[in-house]
């Protein structure tokens, strides 16, 4: 009996059908005997009406699921393994799908993917299961990707803004900072009800640590809930990992609530799924991935929308990663990736050798949701930024070769190496989208001109202290902002110069 | 007095020439200057009626404006008053259907929370009335229980349907392990006759067995053969009847 009818007839209800046609009688099941255990893997015989996904009880307390079915051998990914598990032990099919408790009391957890906590503390209380891999909203029940999820970060929320409900794909090589980013973007959003769920898939274990550690130190722990499966764990715990952290986010998307996912990474994930499926010997395919490895990201990412007000209104924002090698964008699961998404952030091993934190490549980072999930005011400001950022790059070029360039594209590339200073950022400071409208304009009205670009940590220092107090809103009127950005860049300059 | 005819005459003629002198020399300029005023005097008075016809074209005319403007300014603000109630109105609708989303959507969170509670409310029930279930039938199952379970165990074994019968004679077949029978309370040897002889009118000869004891089943009897379970007992019955509540 799937989720919906039970949650439509009342658990009473469905029982009380279940005793209207209960008669004891003799029951007639089957039991699976286990062939052999290795790698993650088992093989048994018997179980003949067991399907795919179906779930496993071992007679020692492991758990499987099944994945591949052939004449006579039942293969079945296991997803917890006593040390007795061997052949010859009984196996039995439950009955019932792989689940996972959801509920309100996860926030702040660390868990597994089949939700037992690995924090230390009680498991959580007052939670329902709710089946993993359901069915992804349909389409009436959609909305448009219209509200802003602001990243604290300069360069995607006035440049490659994100919208509540869409996904972003972060993509580049080992090291460049995508998990920093990630985390920069969770921390940013405290205060602002969203819930994030970070799920570390085949990451090392001081990786999780940290990543824990850093979400505590800055209070972002007790809005996430952060679903680990080590890179030590079994093969089956890192393959559902990422659909028990979307399972829990469609709970509370369902409920009204914002929910945001980072899945970390999609490529651990799809090299733990190649293995699984060449270990239960299925067909490989294009670089030994099994056939359905698109279907396999597209059906996990398809959960993630913005839901319109006859269905809650929530949302499910997700950011997966994934890793290049070499800086190459090209290669299979990348491409499926970005096929998927709705836009991509690539950082770059160039400007991350450079010193330009963080190395995000704004000519290939694109948002296909754009200026509709902006706020209205950014949008003006940031309006044909990108393009002349751009423009820039490609003039840059010329003074390289001691090229003597027209007055007016000397001011073009001395704004555009103002704008890179600008847009650089350090790790762990998210900035308020008001600070973003601030700089904005204050880079607009040719207020930074006079200054050189290694001087304007300053002058933005201030501005992001002195917008903190300030009453303007992002609706204020755009000449009580300029006029206040004015007012406080010079009261600061004022302020420096004084003895 | 005397009257002098001569002098009368010459009076008379002094008067003509005097006349004539005034005529000549007075009577016509001042004719002339009175003429002359008055021409002017008339042309004043037709400039002043010209001006005075202009003046009330110009009177009429701007008149006209005043009233075509007036006119233009009752349209315009008829004009604006009517884009500001469309605008208004645009406004009111905008607010009122985001105003309407916020319920609809305030609805559907309510109502899943409420169905969120009521399902914790029937698990929860469903857990005691399971657990109450269990403890119940711990403590009244017995020897007598199980040999009733024994008995509709043999029944039931006589009206296997074929297919279930042809599918554990295949399994038994291609893999002849010995049959575990497993019981809550020791089985008599009547028993144990009675149940190898229904199993071997399904199964066949050459059948092997192995008889173990297993409190946890409460009362009643468990059976494997090779792929397949047969079972009558208590505890498979109370998993039937929790599996609602662990979901």
């Amino acid at each position: 009996m799937n989720n919906s009818k039970r949650t439509s007839a009342g658990l009473l209800q469905a029982q009380r059908n279940w005793l209207n046609a209960y008669q004891l009688d003799l029951r007639v099941t089957e039991r699976g005997s286990v062939v052999s255990v290795g790698d993650g893997i088992a093989w048994v015989s018997g179980l003949p009406s067991a399907a795919i996904d179906d779930i496993l009880r071992f007679e020692d307390g492991s758990i499987g699921m099944v994945f591949d079915l052939s004449r006579d051998r039942v293969g079945a990914i296991l997803l917890q393994e006593t040390e007795t598990l061997t052949a010859g032990n009984a196996v039995q099919l439950t009955g019932r799908p792989l689940s996972i408790g959801v509920g309100d009391s996860l926030q702040g957890r660390v868990v597994d993917p089949l939700g037992r906590p690995l924090d230390g503390l009680p498991p959580a209380s007052r939670t329902r299961q709710r089946r993993l891999e359901g069915h992804s909203p349909r389409i009436v029940a959609r909305d448009f990707v219209q509200r802003p999820l602001y990243t604290g970060n300069k360069i995607i929320d006035t440049l490659i803004p994100i919208g509540k409900g869409q996904r972003q794909l972060i993509i580049g090589d080992e090291g460049l900072g995508r998990s920093s980013l990630a985390i920069d973007i969770v921390i940013n959003q405290r205060g602002r009800d969203v819930i994030c769920i970070y799920a570390l898939i085949g990451q090392k274990r001081s990786t999780v640590v940290n990543t824990i550690r850093l979400l505590r130190d800055y209070e972002a722990l007790p809005y996430t809930v952060v679903v680990v499966a080590e890179a030590g764990s079994l093969p089956g715990l890192q393959y559902v990992s990422p659909f028990s952290a979307c399972t829990l986010a469609q709970y509370w998307m369902e409920r009204g609530r914002d929910t945001l996912v980072i899945y970390d990474d999609l490529s651990a994930h799809a090299n733990t799924y190649r293995e699984l499926s060449l270990l239960l010997r299925r067909p490989p395919g294009r670089e030994a991935y099994p056939g359905d490895i698109f279907y396999l990201h597209s059906r996990l990412l398809e959960c993630s929308t913005c839901l319109n007000a006859d269905h809650g209104g929530g949302s499910m924002t997700a950011l997966p990663i994934v890793e290049t090698k070499q800086g190459e964008i090209a290669t299979y699961i990348p491409t499926n990736l970005i096929s998927i998404t709705d836009g991509q952030i690539y950082l770059d091993k160039d400007l991350f050798a450079a010193g330009f934190l963080p190395a995000i490549d704004i000519a290939l980072s694109v948002s296909r949701i754009g200026g509709k999930a902006q706020h209205r005011r950014i949008r003006d400001e940031a309006g044909r930024m990108k393009l002349d950022y751009l423009q820039f790059l490609e003039l840059e070029v010329f003074t390289r070769f001691g090229a003597r360039l027209e007055a007016s594209m000397e001011a073009k590339i001395r704004r555009g190496r103002l704008l890179r200073e600008i847009l650089k950022q350090d790790r762990l400071q998210p900035m308020p989208e008001k600070f973003q409208l601030a700089w904005l304009v204050a880079f607009n009205d040719g207020l930074f001109d006079a200054i050189e670009p290694d001087d304007l940590a300053a002058p933005l220092a201030l501005l992001c202290k002195a917008v903190g107090g300030s009453v303007l809103s992002l609706d204020s009127e755009r000449n009580d902002w300029s006029e206040a950005v004015r007012d406080w860049l010079h009261t600061g300059e004022r302020k420096a110069h004084e003895p | 007095m005397e009257l002098n005819l001569t002098t009368f005459i010459l009076e008379i003629i002094n008067f003509l020439i005097l006349i004539w002198l005034l005529q000549r020399f007075f009577y016509q300029p001042v004719l002339n200057v009175i003429t002359k005023r008055k021409a002017s005097i008339d042309q004043a008075v037709t400039e002043a009626a010209r001006a005075r016809e202009e003046a009330a074209a110009l009177q009429k005319q701007c008149n006209e404006h005043l009233s075509r403007w007036e006119h233009e300014k009752r349209l315009a603000r008829e004009r604006l008053q009517q884009e500001i109630t469309a605008q208004r109105t645009k406004m009111l609708d905008e607010l009122y259907k985001s105003l309407e989303e916020e319920r609809q959507k305030n609805r559907i969170i309510e109502e899943r929370r409420k169905a969120d509670e009521q399902l914790k409310i029937e698990s929860l029930a469903l857990h005691n009335a399971a657990a109450f279930a269990s403890m119940l039938l711990k403590g009244a199952a017995g020897p007598e229980l199980e040999r009733r379970l024994f008995e509709l165990l043999l029944e039931r074994l006589q009206k296997l349907p074929a297919a279930t019968v042809g599918n554990l004679r295949a399994n038994h077949d291609e893999d002849p392990v010995a049959i575990a029978v497993f019981s809550a309370y020791p089985l008599a040897g009547e028993q144990r006759a009675e149940l190898q002889q229904r199993l071997a009118a399904l199964l066949g000869k050459n059948l092997f067995y192995e008889y173990r004891h297993d409190p946890e089943l409460i009362a009643g009897l468990r059976i494997t053969i090779g792929a397949w379970v047969l079972g009558v007992n208590l505890q498979d019955e109370l998993q039937g009847f929790t599996q609602f509540a662990h979901e």
